[in-house]
């Protein structure tokens, strides 16, 4: 029953959410079902507005991958922004670079390792500090995020500034035959979707299903007692901090040759903190973070059909992902104790002696 | 070119940066002596900063306008508070959402209530009301903008009140939460009533950056641009106490100043990492410090049974006929 209920409940918190939300802007003059149709429309209505939607998925789905590998050990790396953009401008580099020396298929394989290690590097930066000093990791992740989304701006309109097109800053596009696409039905798939999903399946299984993920999570669920049980803590959290800045270094690469080809301003929207919202809606049934991904995905991806056909503010998709966790997180709470959100319609005669006894 | 340091149009730069960043920085430092981490700052503050702006248009007012920014932050932090203690997600998560959710809330409101575009004060200014007197240097100690002093006065206030009574029940809560309930001491309503306080103060600091610096309100996932976390990190760079963290404030400030000082400069784009770089400098080197012991930790199931029990709420679903301990029969 209550097992049931863990995957359940995420998915009618989701449900629930954007009902409430499609009620609120209909209250607010907005036609429902012209939402509901740009919704469906955006997001999976033609073959081009479905690879939208599994190319935004892919960065939503390793972003949260990563988070939750940090979480389940027990630290809160959220630099996943910033760890994907560096691992974007790593790929760029190695594919200008390389492109035309080396055969595209190792050109590809070379800058994918080279997102994932400026991925890992950046991600360290943050995790030494925390594991030998004891820095707060939550600040200075944060703060990392702001020096590489400077770093990779300013490389964009200074070094990296693209010869053929000087009015906007951006960078050149790197070659065709790096892209990892396939044209099916008019529209260009990423392969970075098979990639991602790949990439978290062996994650989860690593962590979910080994001896090693399982002391990785014993540190996550009680330090004290991991310490106790005799697990390096310090080795496992070096790894927990490489590995996922790895995987949003992935994230970083898979974007660049799969989805944007170049970096121009808005090239990476805030990635990372979708990926946070994932986590928390999968924690109790982690195999559907590649599910969440995609949802959320299709989202992001209906935002301009949102703002176009339906002329609803895009903003809108940023509650529509948030609002599934506050729901997520009041039906836990009203799991755990069915009525302490009216706790006055209880209070009984008894009680009042007991509040009496108590002031 | 002149030493960029001396000038004083530089230190009113570097004033009018510190004040967001140092309500920021007071508004955690309260929370954390209270043992609640307030990752939400930044959604407190681009709240309040929203609606600053919003209120100055309605009310044609800078000042009704700061205190609906200000009443906002406050509202915020309530919810950051239900949303942390009642729904249980713990400060981290909680924040995390309040974070998030006010980007997209205040971006939503934005369009559905003025442009997509943004909306702006009009150039008023939260100037102070009293004439200028003396030279530049003096001017640049008594004619600043009242926030300013509000917000030295704040510093001065939380550093006295922290030795209080008062006080002392606030940090007991952040050492030891299962003490400070030994003590007697109503653990939620107390964090209540301090993210409440600092909700002020953080709002304070997100009205004052809304309608006092920037003017305008144009793309919310910018627009605070880390100054809420860089007051976080102000709080740990000085011990947990408000003088010292307003000092770190100021710090960060003048790194934070110096890129609108060399604008023409190839070098003012680069400078743009300086004041993120100082800040990750000085929280990682410095070790030393060590703040409340019980910071960020999930209340203990015992206040949440003092809450219920106080409340007259009984466990139905064991039977609903149980005594409640300190039930009396």
């Amino acid at each position: 029953m209550r097992r049931a209920a863990d995957g359940a409940l995420p998915l009618i918190a989701f449900v629930a959410s954007m009902a409430l939300l499609i009620g609120l802007l209909a209250l607010l003059g907005y036609d429902a079902s012209v939402i509901l149709t740009a919704l469906w429309e955006g997001s999976m209505g033609s073959p081009s507005a479905l690879s939208t939607s599994l190319g935004q998925a892919v960065p939503i789905i390793l972003t949260a991958a990563a988070f939750w590998l940090t979480v389940s050990a027990g630290v809160f790396n959220i630099g996943m922004d910033g760890q994907l953009q560096l691992g974007g401008l790593a790929t760029l580099l190695v594919a200008f670079a390389l492109v035309g020396v080396l055969p595209a298929l190792l050109v590809i394989v070379v800058g994918v390792a080279a997102g994932a290690l400026a991925g890992a590097l950046w991600s360290a930066l943050a995790g030494v500090p925390k594991i030998t000093r004891g820095t707060n990791e939550i600040v200075s992740t944060l703060m990392l995020n702001f020096v590489a989304f400077v770093i990779v701006g300013e490389m964009m309109r200074g070094a990296l500034q693209s010869e053929t097109n000087r009015l906007t800053p951006q960078t050149d596009k790197i070659d065709e035959s790096l892209h990892i696409t396939s044209t099916i039905g008019g529209a260009q798939f990423s392969w970075g979707i098979v990639i991602a999903i790949a990439f978290t399946v062996a994650l989860l299984g690593i962590v979910l299903m080994t001896s090693l993920g399982l002391r990785l999570r014993a540190i996550g669920l009680n330090a004290e007692a991991a310490r106790h049980a005799a697990i390096p803590i310090p080795r496992y959290w070096h790894g927990v901090f490489l590995c996922a800045g790895a995987l949003s270094g992935i994230a970083g690469a898979l974007v660049i040759l799969g989805l944007r080809f170049h970096i121009a301003p808005g090239w990476a929207p805030l990635w990372g903190f979708q990926g946070v919202l994932v986590t928390f809606l999968a924690l109790r049934r982690p195999w559907l973070i590649p599910l969440w991904g995609v949802l959320f995905g299709m989202l992001a991806a209906a935002g301009p059909a949102l703002k176009g056909s339906a002329s609803v503010p895009d903003s809108i998709v940023t509650v529509m992902i948030t609002l599934p966790v506050i729901v997520l997180y009041l039906l836990y709470a009203l799991q755990r104790e069915p009525l302490s959100w009216l706790p006055r319609l209880r209070a009984a005669g008894p009680s009042r002696a007991a509040e009496a006894q108590d002031g | 070119m002149d030493n960029p340091f001396i000038t004083v149009e530089y230190w009113n730069a570097v004033l009018r940066i510190a004040t967001p960043i140092g309500f920021a920085a007071l508004g955690c430092l309260l929370c954390s002596r209270a043992g609640v981490l307030l990752i939400g700052v930044e959604g407190i503050m681009l709240g309040s900063a929203f609606f600053g702006i919003a209120g100055t248009v309605w009310t044609d007012s800078i000042w009704l306008g700061f205190l609906i920014g200000v009443a906002s932050g406050v509202l915020i932090s309530q919810i950051l508070g239900l949303l942390t203690m009642r729904a249980r997600m713990g400060d981290v998560v909680g924040g995390l959402v309040v974070h998030i959710g006010a980007i997209g809330v205040t971006g939503f409101l934005l369009a559905e209530w003025f442009s997509e575009t943004g909306a702006t004060t009009g150039g008023k200014q939260l100037e102070a009301p009293w004439p200028e007197f003396g030279g530049a240097l003096v001017g640049l100690v008594l004619h600043q903008q009242p926030l300013v002093y509000a917000m030295i006065a704040i510093a001065i206030a939380l550093h006295l009140s922290l030795r209080s009574l008062t006080g002392l029940t606030v940090r007991a809560a952040g050492e030891s939460m299962r003490a400070a309930m030994a003590l007697g001491i109503r653990l939620i309503p107390l964090r209540f009533l301090v993210l409440a306080v600092s909700g002020a103060i953080v709002g304070c600091g997100g009205a004052f950056l809304g309608v006092g610096v920037a003017g305008t309100f144009g793309q919310p996932a910018t627009m605070i641009g880390g100054q809420g976390f860089i007051g976080l990190a102000c709080v740990m760079f000085g011990a947990w106490r408000p003088l010292q963290a307003l000092a770190a404030t100021m710090i960060f400030a003048a790194a934070y100043a110096l890129q609108f000082r060399v604008l023409s400069d190839d070098l003012s784009g680069w400078l743009q990492l300086l004041p993120y770089v100082v800040v990750l400098a000085a929280i990682m080197l410095r070790s030393s410090a060590r703040g409340p012991a019980e910071e960020g930790q999930d209340l203990p199931e015992a206040a949440y049974e003092a809450s219920r029990r106080r409340a007259g709420w009984r466990p139905a679903r064991w039977g609903g006929k149980t005594a409640v301990a300190g039930d009396g029969k």
